[in-house]
């Protein structure tokens, strides 16, 4: 207990000293995730638009699939794409196993079934006069969608939050893929994994802090923004 | 009037298959306000929504100012030139300046442009003073308001409301109105859809009413009552203006050659049996003063040694379950034929259409068929053809009509009616015509019956009556 409370203090010590070692690993967290979900969310939200919108065959497959990905455990993407991204993988070539970008790419395939399943749901139930109103005045399709996509903002957003959560907070395949090499592919949860394997508890509690914080922050946001959609009628 | 859009096989079903219409021909001339009604579930608002190039057609040949277009490219330009209002109208989640330049943003105007134009339609709209409140937190007239002008911004060709002026109050009611009459005088061609047909004497120029002439199968069919030319012309007394013949009515021929299958048919359609006689309750209206017959009461006026109330009694009896006889003179001679007399339940000798009202109060049937009591020639097929246009166009009153002009008072009338027909009365209503605009009619041919409808006014027309029966009965025993 004594030896609790006295890691808690040391990584207090280094959260509010700015510790550079601490910081940096906290960037990394951030800016790969960040990118993943940027690069996933124009894509996933033009998705379930095609899947809200369209009718083509093969549709409710697609939106079983995504649901069924929703579950889809971190480490078995890591080993997949570390298996394609390996030297002897098909995708060997390009280099990027132990790289942010190998990150970055894990992330989008975690973050992506969310992004479209929660995204669907949200245009699946947005009011049909939306849509048939921008078309009737004019909008093209694409003018449209993107006036739908405003209507249901709040939505959208809560589904953003809640795939950038999931990806920050992941740890499987960061740690297969990335490598958990220092200051380039080190980020917050293989950080904790490895400073706790050598006994280093206070930077892994300190960066647990962090990610706690994070997640709080996010559930905030989730829970103002979905008291939001429940006020618009 | 030329015509902006013209519907050829128009056809449309539902989900599961099933036949929504099938329109021979729906055309829009332009200019013109077009009041649609038809029951819920006729298919108003799916019409609407095809006309605005937001719901696809199974098929349809389509011409727009004349060019026939595919689907596809009849859509885009649907969409350009066409605008849908919604019962509720959509509002996007901006303020109402920003709803009104929705359309125009995507016209490819500078921001000035757009500018300008939105203050010109909120200032038509006298919807300034609500510019930078978000529209969602308008009242629903308001919001009815924005959606028209944010429609006229625009410069539609065809503007489609879709029951405008449901669940409004009057004051939100007048306005929109007021908007929709502006539409018209700006050469806007509107259709409004409704299910009070009496809006179309207020802004309509024409009425059609989309209905049932088959199992599943709707068609649009224009009532002679609501053209425009009636409506200037008060009363019933000139020939009512007839643009084009209805199909319909083209076809009772054939139809009464397959008169049984299409009895079974409209049984099955309707749950309606097809022979009237059962649910038919006949009211003879003999409550009116005969002014012209300096006061002498014409149904007991004799007619070759007989009163005329029981010339009618005779040719309606073998029609009919029961018989009312409505007057409100000389009721002990009436009580005589053993038929219940009833007098007018309101008012001080207001004309037929209290008598009407009262012997829908009387009667136990479904269907109240009425007849003058000064019409001794009363056909003997009257109430099975007015019951089965009734029944075949799903309406709610069904009106005789000879070649010429319509027959107010031989009608067959769903019992169903009397709380709006009391309404209409309680509000100082007297005219037929105008409360059987308010409701879907159907239009029955008796022109094969020329006598049909010869009334007894003057002395010399009861002459005329006399000799003709005698002829008549002659000509029965040679």
């Amino acid at each position: 207990m004594s030896q609790l409370l006295e890691t808690s203090q040391q990584a207090l010590v280094l959260l509010f000293t700015g510790d550079p070692a601490l910081w940096s690993i906290v960037s990394i967290s951030f800016s790969v995730s960040l990118r993943a979900i940027l690069i996933a969310t124009p894509l996933a939200f033009l998705v379930a638009f095609l899947l809200a919108y369209t009718r083509f065959p093969g549709r409710r497959v697609l939106i079983s699939t995504f649901n069924t990905l929703l579950a889809l455990p971190a480490v078995v993407v890591g080993l997949t794409i570390y298996m394609l991204l390996s030297r002897n993988g098909p995708f060997g070539d390009l280099k990027l196993l132990f790289t942010q970008t190998g990150m970055v790419i894990g992330q989008i395939v975690l973050c992506f079934p969310l992004l479209v399943a929660f995204s669907h749901a949200t245009l699946q139930a947005a009011d049909q006069r939306a849509w048939e109103t921008a078309v009737t005045l004019g909008a093209r399709p694409w003018q449209a969608m993107l006036t739908l996509m405003y209507e249901v903002r709040y939505g959208l957003i809560a589904a953003v939050t809640a795939a950038f959560g999931r990806i920050i907070a992941e740890v499987g395949s960061s740690m297969m893929i990335g490598g958990n090499i220092l200051n380039y592919t080190r980020n917050i949860t293989t950080a904790i994994a490895l400073e706790t394997s050598k006994g280093e508890f206070a930077q892994g509690i300190a960066l647990g802090i962090i990610l706690l914080l994070a997640a709080l922050l996010l559930n905030f946001t989730l829970t103002f923004m979905q008291a939001k959609v429940g006020a618009v009628p | 009037m030329s015509v902006f859009l013209q519907f050829n096989k128009l056809r449309k079903s539902i989900n599961g298959g099933q036949l929504l219409f099938d329109i021979d021909e729906f055309t829009v001339p332009e200019s013109t306000c077009i009041v649609l009604s038809g029951r819920n579930g006729a298919g108003k608002t799916t019409l609407l929504k095809i006309l605005a190039g937001l719901d696809a057609p199974d098929r349809a040949e389509i011409l727009c100012d004349g060019e026939a277009l595919p689907w596809k490219l009849a859509r885009a330009r649907l969409r350009q030139q066409v605008v849908y209002l919604h019962q509720q109208p959509y509002m996007f989640d901006k303020t109402v300046a920003e709803n009104v330049a929705y359309g125009l943003r995507h016209a490819g105007l500078t921001r000035a442009q757009v500018a300008e134009r939105v203050e010109q339609a909120l200032d038509w709209a006298r919807l300034s003073k609500l510019a930078t409140r978000n529209a969602r937190q308008l009242s629903g007239g308001e919001q009815q308001r924005v959606a028209l002008t944010r429609a006229r911004v625009l410069s539609p060709r065809l503007l489609l409301l879709d029951e405008p002026l449901a669940n409004m109050d009057i004051n939100s009611r007048g306005q929109t109105i007021e908007l929709i009459r502006r539409f018209k005088s700006e050469g806007v061609s509107t259709i409004v859809t409704s299910h009070e047909p009496h809006i179309s004497t207020m802004i309509g120029d024409e009425h059609r009413h989309l209905c049932k002439t088959g199992p599943c199968r709707y068609t649009i069919v224009k009532p002679f009552l609501f053209q425009r030319k009636l409506q200037q012309s008060p009363g019933l007394s000139e020939p009512p203006h007839q643009p084009e013949p209805r199909k319909a009515h083209e076809e009772p021929r054939a139809e009464e050659e397959n008169k049984s299958r299409v009895d079974q048919s409209d049984a099955i359609m309707t749950g309606y049996t097809a022979k009237p006689a059962q649910q038919v309750t006949a009211v003879i209206l003999a409550g009116g003063l005969a002014r012209r017959m300096s006061g002498q009461d014409k149904g007991l006026m004799r007619i070759n040694g007989r009163p005329l109330i029981e010339h009618i009694i005779a040719a309606l009896k073998p029609q009919v379950s029961a018989i009312l006889i409505n007057a409100n003179r000389n009721l002990d001679q009436y009580r005589r034929y053993d038929y219940p007399v009833i007098e007018d339940i309101m008012g001080d000798f207001f004309g037929p259409l209290v008598g009407m009202a009262s012997g829908m109060q009387a009667c136990s049937t479904d269907y109240l068929l009425t007849v003058p009591c000064d019409s001794p020639f009363i056909p003997p097929v009257l109430a099975e053809r007015l019951f089965r246009e009734l029944v075949n166009e799903d309406a709610d009153i069904s009106v005789a009509h000879d070649s010429t002009r319509m027959q107010p008072v031989f009608a067959l009338l769903r019992k169903g009616l009397l709380p709006s027909l009391m309404t209409y009365l309680q509000d100082g209503g007297r005219k037929i015509d105008t409360w059987y605009a308010e409701h879907s009619l159907a239009r029955t041919d008796f022109s094969d019956w020329p006598d049909a409808f010869i009334n007894i006014n003057t002395p010399q027309e009861r002459e005329h009556v006399e000799e003709k029966m005698m002829k008549a009965n002659k000509g029965d025993r040679s």
